[in-house]
């Protein structure tokens, strides 16, 4: 395309809405902190990854059968048959982990900034909401291939509701539609998996980077700090005149990080491409044969081992809901106005022994 | 000579218009002026590249995964005649790279299933004495419709579509 | 809101210092039905491994277990027929129950699921000899009962067979299975590393299974001759079973090398950004 045309189409666009002010103020006139750091940038590989998962479910639902009798074999015949159907499909399984992996990093990250802080505790609570979503989207989708694997690790997690008291079976089996897990929930986690769930996520991650924009990104608490987001009686934008224009520098960060990213995902779907495809995963589900090891998928095993060491049932729902809560009203209980977390050891602590635990109880859940 | 701090101005004649190869500054300034560009032309060229390489491979394998199966999609037809098998017999083809056999149901037509036992793979024969399907690695038996009547397997045989066509017996 | 972590520390301790956490976990949790291990109740294993069996016999169940036939779910009542499930009638004609066979009719007992080797075995040396004589080799003599294995050619060797006569023709026998057997157990190697590989093979897995069986069936006739003929035709069943698994291996090194080119291509990508976000701007 030569200049002349390519003139004469931002014109075009420019008294039309306005491009050249567009450009401006969204891109190169808009500033990011000049301390940011690559943490940063979690937050757009998170989206991208996302928009992966919806790009690669959308070719899979091409030759993915959603009943009982057939997903199996559906499934195996994109593994096998279907020329690069292997790509698509390890693309959605290994991006769905590395998905969770960049939210949970996007989480600590956050957490230990202090960017949940006034004003930006409603962006936060979002942020938790996306959380749980992309919780049940993985808990959903990990029923649709109709393995030994899927069926077994699902109706652990569907029956772990089962021990509150009085509610409890029934919200079991609304989970489920039948008494067991059977064709009829697979029906209903693909309906949620397809389309509920893509709406809920694309509104919430609307309203967050609405949010994000709107108030203004929060500046880390390291380095030079450069104002004082504190005593917070009116509203106003956040921004940051000597910081560094977010394109191209910032946005050529994030591209880094997604780089980084997108070759860890191919680097396990090359040299570990069972690492989340175990045995299991390749047994057509059975109801009557329990496999002698199930385990729910690795992000439930720390909820699943703390079950398991409270022998009271209903103390050990309870808990998990405490904590939820904890999670999701963070802001709230946490209302110091010093950022810097370096300067608040006794925070830092809770906060590094809440991830040791979190991790001790994962592997944990693995090996027993 | 005037003493230019290091990184201020960037032109290649001196503010006071001096020229660049006066100014040892301002030639070192245009040296690495002219690195800058040169790497940052390099850097685009090679991102390009392995851009458009990337693109092309998400591509090609896209194309193919979208495209309709070639010829192996479809399985081929099996046709016979009708005088091949008797009454109360059956005979065994190959189907599809499969196994298969057709029988000709006294009083019931022609029918044709898939001999793999759905429990373990053995192949299954028709025992027209008794009117019955059976496998003879576990005993298992199968109605003429193809259903499990006892033993352990646990779907029922793969029935193939047949029609008849005057003298002629077409399989799928 | 502070006053939540000590609540939060009273609430967990109490119960967490209960000694038997793991066996309240396993009763309110693994003991429905779909949970763990499978809980089912099988009375025969229960009395017959009791202290009411004669001690030579209290083993069965436990060499049961060992065997090729629990491995794949067949129990006590698959072959001696009778209830598992009620201890009253676990042993009742009713119910099915056969009891021990007698050793001529120890091939239709074993016969009642393995049906062609039945029919084989019938018109053997071995079988015409038990039933003509009374004398001779039954099932069990070679394949053992409650702790039967997997059949493997190691079964037919000199110490077993010179019990009753010479090794000759066994010999004979034994050469003609070798080649087909060693191939079967090929097949056998690389089906279990392309599971390993993620791959599913049940398409392979069954035509082995047809034609092991089929193989195994033909040879209980005990004509070497036969066998012979036949070999040329199972071993090219076989061939085309290992060139399928062939190509399959070959499927998996193109795709590890595709995604592993794919995944240069973004660290190169990474690299060539990170150093286009270091250098200046002019």
């Amino acid at each position: 395309m030569d200049n002349e045309m390519w003139a004469k189409i931002k014109n075009w666009l420019e008294i039309r809405i306005g491009l050249t002010e567009l450009i401006q103020t969204q891109l190169t006139e808009y500033r990011v902190p000049k301390n940011i750091n690559l943490f940063y940038t979690l937050g757009f590989v998170a989206l991208v990854f996302f928009v992966l998962q919806v790009v690669t479910g959308f070719f899979l639902l091409f030759y993915y059968i959603p009943h009982s009798e057939t997903a199996f074999r559906s499934v195996q015949e994109i593994m096998s048959t279907v020329p690069y159907g292997w790509l698509v499909r390890q693309m959605h399984v290994v991006g769905s982990t590395l998905m969770f992996v960049c939210v949970f990093l996007h989480f600590i990250a956050v957490l230990f900034m202090g960017g949940y802080k006034k004003p930006r505790e409603l962006t936060w609570v979002v942020g938790t909401f996306m959380f749980f979503v992309t919780v049940v989207f993985c808990l959903s989708g990990y029923l649709l291939p109709w393995s030994q694997m899927s069926y077994w690790a699902t109706t652990i997690a569907t029956t772990m509701p089962t021990a509150f008291p009085y509610i409890g079976d029934m919200v079991g089996n609304l989970m489920k539609g039948s008494p067991q897990v059977s064709g009829l929930t697979l029906n209903r986690f693909f309906a949620l998996h397809v389309t509920l769930l893509p709406l809920i996520l694309v509104i919430l991650i609307g309203l967050h980077l609405f949010l994000v924009r709107r108030i203004g990104i929060s500046s880390p608490p390291f380095g030079n700090v450069e104002e004082a987001e504190r005593s917070w009686t009116e509203y106003h934008h956040v921004s940051h005149p000597n910081g560094h224009p977010f394109y191209p520098d910032f946005v050529l960060k994030e591209v880094v990080m997604l780089m980084i990213f997108f070759a860890v995902m191919f680097f396990i779907i090359s040299f570990l491409p069972t690492l989340l495809l175990p045995e299991e995963s390749n047994i057509a589900a059975d109801p009557f044969k329990t496999p002698a090891h199930i385990k729910p998928e690795w992000y439930f095993l720390a909820p699943y081992q703390m079950l398991k060491i409270i022998p009271n049932k209903f103390l050990g729902i309870s808990l998990q809901i405490i904590l939820s809560l904890l999670f999701i009203l963070w802001p709230f209980l946490d209302t110091k106005e010093e950022v810097n977390i370096l300067k608040r050891p006794r925070l830092l602590a809770f906060f590094v022994l809440g991830i040791f635990l979190w991790v001790v109880f994962t592997i944990w859940g693995k090996v027993s | 000579m005037r003493f230019y701090p290091q990184g201020y101005g960037s032109r290649e004649t001196g503010l006071n218009g001096e020229r660049g190869n006066d100014n040892v500054f301002a030639s070192q300034r245009g040296t690495r002026k002219l690195n800058i560009m040169k790497r940052r032309r390099f850097l685009n060229l090679l991102l390009t590249l392995l851009g458009l390489t990337t693109v092309g491979s998400i591509v090609y394998p896209l194309g193919r995964f979208l495209a309709p199966p070639g010829e192996k999609g479809k399985s081929k037809q099996v046709s016979l005649k009708r005088s091949e098998i008797p009454a109360g017999e059956a005979k065994d083809i190959p189907f599809a790279g499969m196994p298969a056999m057709v029988i000709n149901l006294p009083g019931r037509g022609f029918v044709a299933f898939s001999r793999v036992c759905s429990h373990l793979g053995c192949l299954v024969d028709y025992d027209k004495v008794r009117n019955r399907i059976f496998c003879p690695c576990h005993a298992a038996v199968f109605d003429l419709e193809g259903n499990v009547v006892t033993g352990p397997p646990p779907k029922p045989l793969q029935k193939l579509p047949l029609r008849v066509e005057g003298e002629s017996i077409v399989i799928g | 809101m502070r006053s939540m972590l000590p609540l939060f520390i009273l609430l967990i301790l109490p119960p967490a210092a209960q000694a038997d956490w793991k066996e309240q976990f396993e009763k309110e949790f693994l003991t429905r039905p779909w949970a763990g291990v499978q809980v089912q109740r099988n009375v025969c294993i229960e009395c017959h491994s009791s202290e009411m069996m004669k001690p030579e016999d209290r083993d069965i169940p436990r060499k049961w277990e060992t065997s090729w036939h629990s491995q794949n779910g067949i129990s006590c009542q698959n072959c001696h027929g009778g209830d598992p499930n009620d201890a009253e009638n676990a042993m009742s004609p009713q119910r099915g129950f056969v009891g021990t066979p007698k050793p001529a009719q120890i091939p239709e007992f074993c016969g009642k699921c393995h049906a062609g080797i039945l029919k084989n075995f019938l018109e053997s040396g071995h079988g015409k000899a038990l039933k003509t004589s009374g004398k001779g080799p039954n099932c069990v003599t070679c394949h053992g009962s409650h702790t039967v294995q997997k059949a493997s050619i190691q079964i037919i060797n000199e110490a077993s067979c010179t019990k009753c006569h010479s090794y000759g023709r066994v010999k004979e026998m034994r050469q003609a299975l070798l080649v087909t057997e060693n191939r079967m157990n090929e097949i056998e190697k690389s089906l279990k590393e392309l599971k390993t590989e993620g791959v599913f093979t049940e398409e392979e897995d069954k035509s082995l299974f047809s034609t092991q069986a089929e193989f195994r069936i033909l040879f209980h006739t005990e004509d070497v001759s036969l066998v012979k003929k036949r070999t040329d035709e199972f071993i090219r069943k076989l061939s085309s079973i290992q060139a399928k698994i062939q190509k399959t291996f070959e499927e998996i090194k193109f795709r590890k090398n595709f995604s592993a080119f794919l995944m240069m291509i973004f660290i190169g990508m990474a690299i060539g950004f990170g150093l286009l976000a270091k250098t200046p701007k002019e």
